[in-house]
């Protein structure tokens, strides 16, 4: 659960992108960095290997500012997708609130998003909690390339591999030129501000 | 009352980031394909989306299908004298790629990425003229000739690195032997002292050959 200080009246939300390699939760964080650091005032943090992947996680915090009388601050967190990296993705999930998963649209990346979401589901059963429970996003990213003539998945077909049980909300996105990647970060803020007041209770 | 105590925070979140994420003017509709998209129907649609798996993963399989896909095209193209050499630039790279693999210099696919935009220009582009095609290939075969550099400058700062390595374990050697001549065994003696002259002139011949492949690299 979120880090709550009611002597200073704080909230710190911690929000997670999930997905396979190379599905753009980087160039999600990287876009919200790029087009909002004049109103945010942040720094984003990215470890990276040599050949440009994120190696450990990218990190970017910023303050809400106050919101029912609490200081609200968020801290957005991607994890690394290379299969190989899943004790640093099980890390990076500790005390996680929300998720946004970022499905690769292209065709020939099916598999992988749908091995990217069961190996998110096992990362938090090990913190016992629920992929059906915590509040979750889900992006079908780059359908810019379809213009490009480039095989993708349609968006049946995505909310059929992922997202026929789990019922979440979705959007199509283009992380790279921008699109939806506000309104995918606004909702998960929103979904997880709620659940926190709800858990409060 | 819980449900209208949630629609008043999540309007009152919901207005705090409109006006840090408020974006004005920007569509973000997508035009949708009814069915999964089948791209149009070009001769690089499969050589394409072989190219974007290689930014992703770079497997023996997918590295033989690019390599089955060139050959296919340079059959097909075998007649342009500017699509063939572009197809011959991705092969190169394609090849080095694959025996590499992750420890492939960094720019190497990006390298990659970018002869084959410019092989899709040449190829797709209507109304370029032979001189445009031309200025397009040579572009390409400009930043292929930098990364051979870039890989060739490399492999000499390993070399050099390595020879400094083995140099410094001789030089501690030489000391051992030095400070411990008087519990060294008189009847090994020759023995280890002609390990350590093998050792020497093995570090000798391979900065011979780092100098002579530097040298090489210069002059081409």
């Amino acid at each position: 659960m979120a880090f709550i200080n009611v002597k200073r009246k704080e909230v710190q939300v911690k929000i997670v992108y999930y997905g396979p390699g190379r599905g753009g939760k980087t160039t999600n964080l990287e876009y919200i960095y790029n087009k909002f650091n004049d109103r945010i005032q942040t720094e984003m943090v990215a470890i990276k290997t040599h050949g440009d992947r994120t190696l450990f996680f990218d990190f970017m915090p910023f303050d809400m500012g106050q919101i029912k009388g609490y200081d609200v601050k968020i801290q957005l967190y991607t994890v690394p997708g290379q299969v190989k990296y899943d004790a640093t993705r099980r890390l990076v999930l500790r005390g996680v609130d929300g998720i946004v998963f970022v499905a690769d649209s292209l065709a020939v990346r099916r598999e992988k998003n749908i091995h990217s979401l069961k190996n998110l589901q096992d990362n938090l059963a090990t913190y016992s909690k629920s992929i059906h429970k915590i509040p979750l996003v889900m992006q079908y990213n780059k359908r810019d390339l379809s213009k490009q003539g480039i095989p993708v998945l349609s968006q049946d077909t995505l909310e059929k591999d992922l997202n026929s049980r789990l019922k979440a909300p979705s959007f199509l996105a283009s992380a790279l030129e921008g699109k939806n990647v506000a309104a995918t970060m606004k909702k998960i803020i929103v979904m997880v501000m709620v659940s926190l007041q709800k858990e409060l209770q | 009352m819980v449900d209208s105590n949630e629609n008043l925070l999540a309007s009152e979140v919901e207005k705090r980031l409109e006006d840090l994420f408020g974006e004005s003017g920007e569509s973000t509709d997508f035009v949708e394909e009814p069915n999964d998209a089948e791209p149009e129907d070009s001769p690089l649609k499969e050589l394409k989306a072989t190219i974007l798996s290689i930014d992703w993963e770079i497997s023996d399989e997918i590295m033989d299908r690019l390599a089955s896909q060139i050959a296919s095209l340079k059959d097909e193209f075998r007649a342009d004298s500017i699509m063939v050499p572009f197809l011959l630039l991705l092969d190169s790279i394609g090849r080095y790629i694959k025996v590499k693999k992750a420890h492939a210099h960094p720019d190497a696919v990006k390298v990659l990425n970018s002869v084959y935009s410019g092989l899709e220009k040449v190829a797709l582009s209507k109304g370029l003229t032979n001189q445009e095609r031309k200025r397009v290939l040579s572009a390409e075969v400009q930043r292929f000739k930098q990364l051979k550099e870039k890989i060739a400058s490399t492999r000499v700062e390993q070399e050099r690195k390595k020879g400094a390595k083995r140099f410094k374990e001789l030089k501690q050697k030489i000391v051992m032997s030095k400070t411990t001549s008087d519990a060294v065994d008189t009847e090994n003696a020759p023995e280890d002292l002609n390990q350590l002259l093998d050792q020497l002139k093995a570090f000798i011949r391979s900065e011979i050959k780092a100098l002579r492949d530097e040298l090489i690299g210069q002059r081409s």
